[in-house]
């Protein structure tokens, strides 16, 4: 646009001419009168097709609320409006979005729900349900009750706890944001300020004050948006009680600024101080919700909730240390009895000291009950806490799922604690920053001492723990280079390593840092080690149309012979060159136009290679998987291509634009290559299952890292940004300036990346396999799921009805013959078919053709179809057990025999059973899932060599059917899952009277269980139903309700499929057409 | 002056030209030459403020879209091509590095450095005339935005012009760019011959389809219809930030 000598009147700006005719505008004035002024029409006049507006009831932040009548379901409904479109920047447009989902994500009696939304001339707008009581800002009144309080604070609490569980913070929570019903019954609404759980997208900025003064948290009042956390809202709580209880604000200045003071600094006055009638102990919880310190808080609104609760029972609450004498008069006042004894103790005591021992033991009963609240109240504010730190991970914020989950006792850390911790994990794990590294840097990994070794720049040398990032030493190489590095690389051994810059090889001791060798090169060459004394290098072509390669441009040197060997048909080698780290393929580029490999131990270069793969040139760099099956080629004229090449077919299998990557480097353990580059990240990606990622990410970096663009110098607040959200397959990894090399470890699942942002890091690479997937499209059915104890071999029959293994670490499957259906998994990789009616043992590899083992062919013809129902394996592997169509199947694996049972077709209940486990001894088998019939158990008796059978009976008070069972690790106790969501416990100890001995029972959804999972350790049960699988633990106290542990999404689903693994590590889950998940519980290091 | 040959609509998305132009022989009037010719300035824009040098920067920029065009770069975009601005940004920044990177290996040879053209992380003050706070990128963006709303202008003018109001746009169109009490209304109804409440209606229609036309020119430059408001957000954001 041409400027204009003059600027506008009106705002300063250029004035530019839109075209040649017309007179020069001011193009900003024109955006805010065209783009940004408020539409013409009132909105209240505006009608939908299917509501009508009625009359303003309120006005937030963000919106405006009406009253508005739909049409359709004939009802009053709020619905709220993007306020003007003055609003119209992006920010507020997408917080009203931002609000609608995560008011759409909720689902709790205690929260608005949402209707509908959509958009109204231009304006997005939805609808909720209207409640008709007014706020409870104008009837704080009715709740000046402190029991009434507490009764109203347990309903809101629940429903904020409901929010931060689907990773959503309120953050303004306010008497006004809560609505009433007629009835009192109040509504938690208002979620503008709501902080999703998409929270790399938090409409927020660091340093903005987010909330109502009056209301907020100290974290929040300092703007410290990095703080807030489930534990901000817990202080608004403490607020709004606080108000209840006192009929007064607790902090209210003279100005908004005076008031964030207050919240900041102001140590409030105890409630009771204003109301007398307010008890010590709701004092405490109120006190104890209001601590300015986060960490003194409660650390979620379900442990506010509980202790309220508490309190409500007339029970001690966890708020605060009580005395023991207290303790003693509270346990007697909920037990009149009790109270009895003492009083008779104390007046018998009056008469003499025989009396003594009675009141000891009545104080000792006392002390237990008391002791018992606390261990339960303790209990709750565990799972409460790695409930909350479940909800963080789930915001991403994996921080504060640290730091909570970190408060926890660590005598009470289980599977569930570090699943949340395992999930919770940043792939970061350290940082080694050496201010400004220069352009020229090379990675190596010295194996001999465990070392990460960076050149350059220059002659710079510096070694870096690779444990702790921890800078080890620092040196130059004994031969400064003269031009720009190319090469660095350590020997296998970590003995040796060698240098290049353009003109020679340089080859120095590890240790003694000695010069060895140096050689002259070719021009450009890159070099490679092919094992611990010899060398290839090769020239490399500057591109295909400067062909100008010396001869003999692939040599091998010999470091012991010092000898110079060319490769045996000259003049055909260029770099770049490849090694995988098994040794056992090198990749070199041939006639500057094609890759070939060679696979042979001594690398015979004059034998026929491998495989020859042809590529665009030029080639910036390529890579060898570790055990040499795929190769990575970065290549391309103008654009930038990352292929891999499955060797064994020499097919591309993977092929992805990229914006100038320059490095490639693979996982040793894993499907994933890690490319690096001009730009500031790393991206990883899968290159078996990627490619068939229909929507793997959208437009581009600029989303997934906004600060590369808008600011070069500001770290990324998370360094780990991800375009993609769980079982996406790319992830972007944030150095802020450009990346200069990437290389992996062979032993550790890591990988280290050096950058111009001075920094080196080095980064887990174990995420996504806590969301290992096979395969993640939809047409992917997972059908009859098994895996083996150590959960890496977990077998299924796939949508073509072929068996499939696939071995969770590599990524890779073997694929059994069509016909057969697998049974079980076993941990060496072993796995068992059914074929007609023989049954096959197959050891399998990775990603190869299993080799059949033993075989058990059928004695007499099988009289019914070999349709596999369900299939089931003891922990020692010595006997499996197999439904099939009204027959069963007991193989004993180390006999190498099986033995079949016949189920009469009569026999009501068990022909049609689809659903089978076996005891650990092996010697019981139970069959659920039929239609209109209890689960039925085979036991078997050592003295008849004979099954016995038993058909369960509808326990007492249950009519609902059996879906699922297991039995307990020791074979004493039988799970069933039943069709209403209750899960029933049998005790086999007597099995003369199962039912009378079976009254342990619960609730654990609300909807038909349909898988059940005991952890290898036996101490958890996990229970799945529609979406979710919850965790409890098996240790019960008798009259004590279970708790649920920890609650996971799953995915929808109608038939679950659930299994602890690998010591309790790993939790596999799939269901039809979902992935297989494994969520990685890892060890706990301290 | 730009060269704003047609300031036409688009009428189809910019993936389904690419798409078409991948499959069917161009013909003499080429979509995407529209395209990229309406473009044409983001990308000076910011290939100038890479090279620091407006004459090598307009022979760069010609280079690039001759490229674009003859070499149909576009098919080698990523699949899950999103906005025509990210593409072109994108496009134009492998370009400028390949561009380098032939500078580099020219030099090579002479046992040289690198020679790195500027990046966004040097201090560019010492160039006259641009804003020190913005990278290339943003340029970019700002570049990219007053083009989209000066082709909307120029379209929202052609539409009065082929309706025979020319005059009324010419009248009106100070009330386009300045607040209501600016422009008298009562001087408009007189030099027009209609009511107030006339010319009330007829400045907010204008109005209304200067914002019709935005969403409309927009979300042709967008694949996925869900971001179309946020693409606007973001041209109004870095528009309103931008001029000076």
């Amino acid at each position: 646009m041409e400027a204009t000598s003059t600027d506008c009147p009106t705002c300063g700006a250029e004035l530019v001419k839109p075209n040649d005719s017309s007179p020069a505008i001011c193009r900003k004035c024109a955006v805010n009168q065209l783009l940004l002024a408020p539409a013409a029409e009132e909105p209240t006049k505006v009608e939908s097709e299917d509501f009508e507006l009625l009359e303003e009831i309120g006005r937030g932040g963000e919106g405006t609320v009406y009253l508005g009548f739909d049409k359709k379901f004939n009802r009053k409904v709020a619905v709220k409006i993007i306020k003007s479109l003055n609003d119209l920047d992006k920010s507020s447009v997408l917080r009203f979005k931002a609000e609608a989902q995560a008011i759409a994500a909720l689902d709790h009696p205690h929260i608005i729900p949402i209707y509908a939304s959509g958009e109204m001339r231009g304006r997005p707008y939805f609808t909720m349900k209207y409640v008709n009581g007014g706020s409870l800002q104008d009837k704080l009144e009715l709740f000046s009750e402190p029991r009434e309080a507490a009764q109203l604070m347990v309903a809101i609490s629940g429903a904020i706890h409901h929010a931060h569980t689907r990773g959503i913070l309120h953050r303004d929570i306010k008497p006004s944001n809560i609505l009433l019903s007629e009835d009192k019954k109040p509504y938690v609404t208002d979620f503008g300020l709501a902080k999703s759980k998409e929270s790399n997208s938090d409409m927020t900025i660091v340093g903005m004050i987010v909330g109502t003064p009056a209301y907020m948290s100290p974290e929040q009042a300092r703007g410290d948006t990095l703080e807030i956390s489930t534990r901000s809202d817990v202080f608004s709580l403490g607020s709004i009680f606080y108000q209840l209880l006192t009929g007064e604000q607790a902090f209210k200045g003279d100005s908004s600024q005076s008031t964030i003071n207050e919240v900041i600094e102001k140590e409030i006055e105890f409630p009771a101080e204003t109301n007398a009638f307010v008890d010590r102990d709701l004092q405490m919880i109120c006190l104890k919700a209001l601590q300015k310190n986060p960490e003194q808080r409660y650390s979620s609104a379900l442990a506010m909730r509980y202790d309220l609760q508490l309190w409500l029972e007339g029970r001690p609450v966890s708020a605060r240390p009580i005395s023991n004498t207290e303790k003693t008069v509270r346990a007697a006042q909920r037990n009149p009895g009790l109270t009895a004894a003492i009083a008779t103790a104390i007046a018998l005591m009056l008469l003499g000291g025989a009396i003594i021992t009675s009141l000891y033991v009545t104080a000792e009963s006392a002390r237990k009950r008391s002791e018992a609240a606390r261990i339960e109240a303790e209990e709750n504010n565990y799972f409460a806490t790695v409930s909350s730190a479940l909800g963080a991970r789930e915001r991403s914020d994996f921080g504060d799922a640290q730091r909570q989950l970190q408060l926890s006792p660590a005598e009470k850390r289980t599977f569930d604690w570090r699943l949340v911790q395992g999930l919770s994990q940043g792939d970061q794990v350290w940082t080694s920053s050496f201010g400004t590294t220069g352009k020229h840097v090379r990675l190596s990994y010295n194996s001999a001492d465990e070392n990460y070794v960076l050149l350059g720049p220059g002659t710079q040398l510096r070694s870096v723990d690779s444990l702790t990032g921890d800078l080890r030493s620092e040196g130059v190489v004994p031969q400064p280079t003269k031009s720009v590095l190319r090469d660095f690389q350590y020997s296998p051994s970590g003995q040796n390593y060698f240098y290049t810059d353009e003109e020679m090889l340089y080859v120095a001791a590890s240790g003694s840092n000695q010069l060895l060798r140096s050689v002259e090169l070719p021009v450009l060459a890159t070099a490679v080690w092919l094992d611990n004394r010899r060398i290839l290098y090769a020239s490399a072509p500057i591109s295909a149309a400067q062909p100008t390669l010396p001869r003999d441009s692939a040599v091998i040197y010999d470091l012991v012979a010092n000898t110079s060997t060319p490769l045996p048909v000259v003049d055909e080698w260029s770099g770049p060159v490849a090694r995988s780290t098994d040794g056992s393929r090198i990749a070199l580029m041939r006639m500057g136009e094609e890759i070939v490999v060679f696979a042979s131990e001594t690398f015979d270069f004059s034998t026929s290679p491998l495989v020859t793969i042809p590529v665009s040139t030029p080639v910036q760099d390529i890579a060898l998987q570790a055990d040499g099956r795929y190769l990575g080629v970065l290549s391309g004229e103008k654009s930038s291509d990352a292929r891999v090449y499955d060797l064994t077919s020499g097919e591309s299998i993977f092929q992805q634009t990229w914006p100038s990557p320059a490095r490639i480097s693979f996982c040793p353990q894993t499907s994933h290559f890690i490319l690096a580059g001009e730009e500031s990240w790393l991206t990883r990606w899968d290159f078996l299952h990627g490619a068939q990622e229909d929507h793997t990410f959208d437009d581009g970096y600029d989303d997934a890292i906004p600060h590369a663009r808008f600011g070069p110098f500001t770290p990324p607040l998370n360094l780990l940004t991800r375009s993609a959200g769980r079982g996406r397959c790319t992830f972007y990894f944030g150095h802020y300036a450009p990346v200069m090399d990437v290389t992996h470890l062979a032993d550790e699942n890591a990988f280290i990346s050096i950058s111009l942002d001075g920094t080196l890091r080095k980064w887990s690479n174990t995420l996504p396999s806590t969301f290992a997937l096979r395969r993640d499209n939809a047409d992917t059915t997972v059908h009859l799921p098994a895996a083996s104890a150590n959960g890496e071999h977990i077998a299924y029959q796939n949508l073509s009805g072929v068996p499939e293994v696939w071995h969770r670490s590599a990524a890779l499957s073997s694929v059994f013959p069509k016909g057969h259906s697998h049974l079980v998994s076993l941990n060496d990789g072993r796995v068992l078919t059914l074929l007609e009616a023989g049954v096959y043992c197959w050891q399998t590899h990775l990603g190869y053709d299993p080799d059949p083992v033993w075989e058990i062919l059928p004695t007499q013809e099988m009289t019914t179809t070999s349709t596999v129902l369900s299939a089931a394996l003891t922990p020692d592997e010595s006997i499996a057990a197999v439904l099939l169509h009204g027959e069963l199947l007991i193989i004993d694996i180390e006999e190498q025999s099986m033995r079949r049972i016949l189920i009469p077709r009569g026999k009501p209940g068990v022909s049609a059973s689809h659903q089978l486990s076996v005891s650990p001894n092996g010697q019981m088998i139970a069959l659920s899932g039929s239609q209109g019939y209890y689960t039925s158990i085979f036991r078997h008796e050592k003295t008849s060599d004979r099954y016995v059978f038993h058909q369960l009976e509808a326990p007492e008070g249950r009519s609902s059917l059996d879906t699922t069972n297991i039995f307990n690790h020791d074979g004493s106790q039988l799970y069933v899952g039943h069709k209403d969501g209750w899960v029933h416990v049998y005790d086999l100890s007597d099995f003369a009277n199962l039912e009378e001995k079976s009254q342990l029972a619960w609730q654990a959804h609300s909807f038909q269980i349909t898988a059940l999972a005991l952890s290898q350790k036996g101490d958890i049960l996990s229970t799945s139903a529609g979406q979710s699988t919850t965790l409890w633990s098996t240790e019960v106290q008798a009259g004590k309700p279970r708790r649920e542990r920890l609650r996971l999404k799953t995915g929808t689903s109608s038939r679950n499929w659930v299994k602890f693994a690998a010591d309790d590590t790993v939790l596999l889950h799939t269901a039809p057409r979902r992935p297989i998940e494994a969520w990685i519980a890892p060890v706990d290091p301290s | 002056m730009a060269e704003h040959l047609e300031t036409g609509f688009l009428t189809t998305r910019w993936t389904q030209i690419l798409d078409s132009r991948a499959t069917q022989p161009t013909s003499r009037r080429d979509p995407l030459i529209d395209l990229c010719e309406r473009y044409r300035y983001p990308v000076l824009a910011y290939i100038k403020r890479k090279t620091r040098n407006d004459d090598r920067a307009e022979d760069l920029c010609q280079g690039f879209f001759q490229q674009l065009i003859e070499k149909r770069l576009y098919r080698s975009a990523s699949p899950q091509r999103g906005k025509f601005r990210t593409f072109l940004l994108a496009a134009v920044q492998n370009y400028m590095r390949n561009v380098h990177r032939d500078a580099n290996r020219q030099k090579r040879g002479g046992g040289k450095d690198h020679l790195f053209l500027d990046s966004d992380d040097v201090n560019d003050s010492s160039e006259p005339g641009l804003s020190t706070e913005f990278t290339s990128d943003q340029d970019f963006d700002r570049e990219w935005a007053n083009a989209v709303f000066d082709g909307v202008w120029n379209t929202l003018e052609k539409e009065y012009d082929a309706s025979g109001q020319a005059e009324r746009f010419q009248k009106l169109r100070p009330t386009l760019t300045s607040t209501d009490e600016a422009v008298p209304y009562s001087k408009l109804a007189v030099d027009l011959g209609i009511t107030e409440n006339g010319v009330k209606s007829a400045v907010s229609r204008m109005r209304a389809r200067f914002r019709d036309l935005f969403q409309q020119h927009v979300a042709q430059l967008v694949e996925n219809p869900q971001r179309v408001d946020e693409e606007i957000a973001y041209l109004i954001e870095v528009m309103v930030k931008g001029s000076r």
